[in-house]
């Protein structure tokens, strides 16, 4: 997994901040129908994560017949069990606000799941996924006053 | 219409990209009544993303006609901004309804601002109607970095 933390002359307008990219060669779970977690980044206390979140599979999944992920921090999926072999884009529903991270520390992850007979994520022999990010950490917001 | 593509030093913090200006010339075309004009503000490439971050500003409203509303969306596909009126004084800012998510393009459509006048009107019989139409759109495109 790499991840990119665009600067000002890369950043887009909508606002991402990160930009992580997951390859096939990052999923090796070997049991069959067992999700794989992989961990973006860790998100500190008062890390917004703004719902303007893509996934973008630019490289087709190749190895398995289905294949589903979650992206969003530890526990709330911003983009639930898309499918990644069948479709290319993937933007959360309506109804996925921003997320504050509040009280405790967390983790953005991405978790990708084989979802056919006796398949394992281990099978895969291509696939590369890119997902863009809006994280507002609290660090980046002082200003002085 | 007016297209400007707005460059970093113009581009609004919350994240407008595109701003399309919309006036009386571009209603000429609806000479019959009842009958819905359809604009093409851009070509969304197969990956383009429309984000629900959308404004529509009334800059100065429509007059003559008893009723004029504008949609703005995807040819044929869900409206981001549906019918909103663009006759009512006073009233001139538009956003996107909160059950409307962002629309990734899958194939190649237009973005099409469509105008709908009342069962007895006729678009080009308004004299006055300028429309600003901020977007955010994220462009295939422009999404590619070197790795």
């Amino acid at each position: 997994m790499r991840h990119l933390i665009l600067n000002a002359n890369e950043a887009h307008p909508v606002g991402w901040t990160d930009l992580f990219m997951v390859s096939h060669a990052d999923l090796t779970d070997a049991v069959a129908l067992e999700q794989q977690t992989v961990v973006l980044k860790t998100l500190g206390i008062g890390t917004v994560v703004s719902n303007v979140l893509l996934l973008e599979v630019k490289v087709v999944p190749a190895g398995l017949t289905t294949c589903v992920c979650s992206v969003g921090p530890a526990g709330i999926n911003m983009l639930s069990a898309v499918d990644v072999v069948g479709t290319r884009y993937h933007v959360p529903a309506h109804n996925k606000g921003a997320y504050v991270i509040a009280d405790a520390a967390s983790q953005l992850v991405a978790i990708f799941k084989p979802n056919t007979g006796a398949e394992s994520l281990s099978l895969l022999t291509a696939g590369e996924f890119w997902i863009w990010a809006s994280c507002n950490r609290a660090a980046d917001r002082r200003v002085e006053v | 219409m007016k297209h400007q593509k707005l460059k970093n030093n113009e581009a609004v913090p919350s994240g407008f990209t595109d701003l399309f200006i919309l006036d009386t010339t571009d209603l000429a075309a609806g000479v019959v009544d009842n009958t819905n004009v359809e604009i093409a503000l851009t070509t969304l490439k197969v990956g383009d993303i429309v984000w629900p971050n959308l404004l529509v500003e009334v800059k100065e409203n429509a007059d003559t006609v008893s009723s004029l509303t504008l949609t703005i969306g995807p040819h044929s596909g869900t409206a981001i901004i549906d019918g909103v009126d663009l006759l009512a004084a006073g009233t001139e800012y538009y956003v996107p309804a909160a059950t409307v998510g962002a629309y990734p393009a899958v194939a190649e459509v237009a973005l099409t601002a469509l105008f709908d006048p009342g069962a007895t009107d006729e678009c080009h019989e308004s004299t006055t109607g300028e429309f600003w139409v901020w977007v955010s759109i994220s462009r295939a495109a422009e999404r590619d970095v070197e790795a």
